[in-house]
């Protein structure tokens, strides 16, 4: 198509489809602690403002939300579809980063998610706000298993080689790689956020 | 490209290895010393680092801008201010795009760098197949995440409703802690139609 050879166009596939999916879940990341502080503040100031700010934004949360999850099913499809090979060859530090990403963070997230947004009138306020910061945590948490896995791709240590495939021997070199920190540009997002908000 | 010089450039001595390698004198090993095979695709990684970066900068510049209008009590006020603010909406969704780009173009050839090339890592599919799925993705996409985002565009553009002023009993035997209707978030959605006497419009 176009003159383009097929690893061209998975390559297209996997940026398109990715393009697509990085933004719902940076807006998940950014907003999932505004409502916590929008929910905190409401707690200790008992400032309605804060309250109806948090039930509007909560709704825009809760269709971004599942828009990421949506997206964000095709990218782990894709690695079997089309780069199979590479989950052949790095599957073994890949694979397991990316269950424990679901693991640890997803599942919380989509847990406490439920009292998050159907709860206010069933539970009490402190729980509430314990689930509004669980959400929170998870999407954080996320964050560092995704951005782990990326990071080992750009500075890859702590495996070995072995019949053509990584096995990972030590995995704290794995996930603390020299390139981890990368996680400010989150921020960016959560501060144009903030700012619109307010 | 071609030349492999930078044609406009301002040079800022010792900061790159300062950042890179954390100390003032080391030498970052420069893109030539790679082989041409090696190499990503300088053009695009130029252009995405610096929107990234110049849209960070504007982003600190506005925070400083709103404080200075705070201090001097115009933040809600300022025309071009809350333009711009409004304008910037976008920004870091599109700094993030950009930072990612930046990362992964910038470690091409390779998928994992120094061990896998991206040529080797893709599955043998044809072409044929390739442009059928990429086309099926883009249709899907564009359908599925237009309503998506056409629809978190109107709880947007409804906006928060308000209760502020209103009184509202604090809990006890027989109330209601908070008042139940404004808090059936999610599936309530957009409910037209809710009258609220406090809401300018809706």
């Amino acid at each position: 198509m176009f003159g383009f050879e097929a690893l061209d166009l998975a390559r297209i596939q996997f940026a398109f489809t990715v393009s697509f999916h990085i933004i719902f879940p940076a807006i998940t990341i950014g907003l999932a602690s505004y409502l916590m502080v929008l929910e905190g503040m409401w707690l200790k100031t008992r400032d309605d403002t804060y309250r109806d700010l948090y039930h509007f934004w909560s709704k825009i949360f809760a269709v971004n939300f599942g828009m990421g999850v949506v997206s964000g099913l095709v990218m782990a499809y894709q690695f079997g579809t089309n780069w199979s090979r590479f989950s052949d060859f790095a599957g073994a530090v890949t694979g397991p980063l990316l269950t424990y990403e679901v693991l640890t963070a997803f599942f919380l997230e989509a847990g406490f998610l439920g009292v998050m947004l159907f709860g206010w009138n069933r539970v009490g306020r402190g729980m509430h706000m314990f689930s509004t910061v669980m959400v929170a945590l998870g999407t954080l948490v996320s964050t560092f298993w995704i951005l782990a896995s990326n990071s080992w791709m750009q500075t890859p240590q702590g495996f070995e080689i072995i019949d053509g495939r990584v096995i990972p021997m030590d995995w704290l070199a794995v996930i603390f790689n020299p390139s981890f920190p990368y996680r400010l540009e989150n921020c960016c997002d959560r501060r144009s956020l903030g700012e619109q908000a307010r | 490209m071609k030349t492999e010089t930078t044609d406009y450039k301002i040079e800022l001595p010792y900061l790159g290895s300062l950042i890179l390698t954390h100390s003032l004198d080391k030498q970052i090993p420069a893109m030539k010393d790679f082989p041409a095979a090696d190499r990503p695709n300088s053009t695009i990684v130029f252009f995405t680092f610096r929107i990234m970066v110049a849209l960070g900068m504007l982003m600190i510049f506005i925070g400083l801008w709103s404080l200075w209008l705070r201090k001097t009590g115009t933040l809600y006020e300022n025309r071009w201010f809350l333009r711009l603010v409004l304008w910037m909406g976008p920004s870091g969704l599109v700094a993030i795009l950009m930072g990612w780009f930046t990362t992964e173009i910038g470690r091409q050839p390779w998928v994992v760098y120094g061990l896998m090339r991206t040529a080797d890592a893709s599955s043998n599919h044809s072409v044929t197949q390739m442009s059928i799925t990429l086309v099926l993705f883009v249709l899907v996409y564009f359908a599925l995440f237009g309503v998506g985002l056409g629809y978190m565009m109107r709880l947007v553009r409804k906006g928060p409703i308000t209760h502020e002023g209103e009184t509202h009993n604090e809990g006890g035997p027989g109330q209601q802690r908070t008042p139940s209707r404004p808090l059936s978030a999610a599936h309530e959605g957009t409910d037209e139609g809710h009258s609220d006497s406090l809401t300018k419009g809706n």
